[in-house]
């Protein structure tokens, strides 16, 4: 076997591993693909049986472990949408996806990562389709999370020493392990409910459609997830872009609707409760110590 | 320890592999193990917690680094961001060595997060030893790459599965991780004769050794890593023992984990054969 022919074989044969529906379809649509295997020799003439089992079972084994182990990881990360979808919808829903966005990365822990854009696309085919949109892109979030780089935290002593002179200039750093998502279904809630049920079969229908603006982040081993009410949330997200401390409470307090006097007496409590978690690394500007 | 191959790698005891179910119980409760196995790939893709508690094993044990996407056989070119990374995790954490399997994973840019079989054929030999004594330049040590489970052989095979482990260990002058449930498993799935395997091996390349459950369909088996290792595996561990003594032994289990101390006495019982092995031997040199 030459070298090229080495690469025509493991093209074939992980085109028909990898094909949703079976060896023999697999083999049928890897050759209709242009993938044949060298010579274009007939499966049985390139996989030996052995003494129980024919090569089309053989290669089968692991068109099998295939399909399951990308399920079962999906399941791990997404438990939460496995819940919404029930066992069968799930399963199809992890196939469908695996075919549309097979696995490129070299860790498995990144197989998720498209998840929650590939439901996007196709929200209008449910009409729970955006929820279940949400309710992925936030346990992305948290696997995300999970895994971002470690870095010292600012506690909320530092913050209380900026003087308010100085905010004008200084600007609050997250930490990398901090992500922020304003979704359109309550999904944070519904999710602290569902996940860690017993696991079921059936759906489990989703909430009606609400704001829902929610903080994630680890502190310490833990990931923690924080609802910010709309005043809080405005002004976390204008943080976030990067702005000073000084425009970002002037741009929350500009708001239509925005009661300057209720924004006041919420934000001392609201960046001592953020530092508390760990939620920011660094002040730079005015305010760096 | 004695060392008893070419790199005077360490015999560093019997080890487990670390699961992310047993991290908190590692860490805090600093349980008595030689040493630990990494799956290098569980560490390389962020920061994070995982590599946080790496960090903190390898302060307080001999770890050893095993990844399952080098890919070594497969056509693709090598993966240099990948190495990288892997370099890098090295850096970190400095195992005592690291390596792979004899396996390709994906191809054109699509991982299958499968061992894959490669054919035992000279052209298919070639093509991997250039690609280990590269993998190796790169990253300025000899990689330990294990002989895989399949669950079927190319019928381009010219050469049983030992013949190219042996050859590929000595042309690309790499070290090997003997996994005698994975010689088991394809006893069982190909009819091959594990003695003759076991015999084929360069033990003086040979710095390490599996030992695992597997599940028995009845047809064939896969390599699950779950359960407690079966008395043939164990057998095939004393074979080892008689021909190289004094390698490094690891359990792995990766499905249905149950507690840490569970893992950690399945892998105690290599001491049994290990010291049964030693018995009869001194036995026989009585004689």
């Amino acid at each position: 076997m030459s070298a090229s022919e080495l690469e025509q074989l493991e093209r074939w044969a992980l085109a028909v591993i990898a094909h949703r529906r079976g060896v023999r379809p697999g083999d049928a649509a890897a050759r209709a693909a242009g993938l044949q295997p060298p010579g274009g020799a007939p499966l049985e003439e390139l996989i030996r049986p052995s003494a129980q089992l024919a090569a089309v079972e053989r290669i089968g084994v692991y068109a099998n472990m295939y399909a399951i182990r990308l399920r079962e990881v999906l399941e791990e990360d997404f438990g939460g949408l496995r819940r919404a979808l029930g066992a069968r919808a799930f399963r199809d829903c992890a196939d469908a996806y695996v075919e549309a966005c097979p696995p490129r990365h070299f860790s498995l822990s990144r197989l998720g990562l498209r998840l929650p854009d590939y439901l996007a696309t196709r929200e209008s085919e449910r009409p729970d389709g955006a929820f279940l949109t949400d309710l992925a892109r936030l346990e992305w979030t948290i696997r995300e999370v999970f895994h971002a780089e470690d870095a010292a935290t600012l506690d909320a002593d530092a913050m209380a020493r900026i003087a308010p002179e100085a905010w004008a200039g200084t600007v609050l750093r997250p930490v990398p392990a901090l992500r922020f998502l304003e979704l359109r279904y309550p999904v944070e809630s519904w999710l602290r409910l569902e996940r860690g049920q017993a696991a079921t079969a059936e759906p489990v229908p989703g909430p009606a459609p609400g704001p829902c603006r929610v903080a994630v982040v680890r502190s310490g081993a833990a990931v923690r997830r924080l609802q910010l009410e709309p005043d809080a949330a405005h002004l976390f997200a204008a943080i976030l872009s990067g702005q000073p401390l000084a425009g970002a409470i002037e741009a929350c307090a500009g708001r239509p609707g925005a009661d300057p006097r209720a924004l006041a007496a919420g934000m001392s409590s609201w960046f001592r409760d953020w530092c508390a978690i760990g939620m920011f690394a660094t002040l730079e500007g005015k305010g760096e110590a | 320890m004695r060392p008893a191959n070419r790199w005077n790698l360490p015999n560093l005891g019997i080890g487990v592999g670390l699961r992310s179910n047993h991290y908190d119980h590692v860490v805090r409760k600093q349980p008595q193990v030689d040493w630990f196995e990494l799956i290098s790939e569980n560490f390389m893709a962020g920061g994070g917690r995982p590599l946080r508690i790496a960090e903190q094993v390898a302060a307080s044990y001999p770890l050893v680094l095993h990844g399952v996407s080098l890919s070594i056989g497969s056509t693709d070119p090598l993966d240099f961001e990948y190495l990288r990374r892997l370099k890098d995790l090295s850096d970190r954490l400095r195992p005592v060595w690291l390596g792979d399997h004899i396996c390709w994973t994906g191809v054109a840019g699509h991982n299958s997060h499968d061992l894959l079989p490669l054919p035992y054929d000279e052209a298919t030999l070639a093509h991997v030893v250039a690609r280990v004594r590269q993998v190796q330049d790169f990253l300025e040590r000899p990689l330990v790459l294990e002989n895989a489970s399949t669950y079927l052989e190319f019928a381009a095979s010219s050469m049983p599965e030992q013949e190219f482990v042996a050859r590929l260990a000595e042309a690309a002058d790499c070290a090997l991780l003997l996994d005698v449930n994975n010689v088991w498993v394809n006893h069982r799935n190909h009819g091959t004769d594990p003695i003759a395997y076991l015999d084929a091996m360069p033990y003086d390349r040979v710095v390490q050794i599996h030992v695992a459950g597997h599940a028995d369909k009845g047809t064939h088996c896969i390599d699950t890593h779950e359960g407690p290792v079966i008395d043939p595996v164990w057998e095939l561990l004393a074979e080892v023992e008689k021909r190289a003594p004094g390698r490094s032994i690891l359990l792995e289990w990766d499905t249905a984990i149950p507690e840490f101390d569970v893992v950690l006495a399945e892998a105690r019982k290599a001491e049994r054969f290990l010291a049964a092995e030693s018995r009869s031997g001194r036995a026989a040199a009585a004689e």
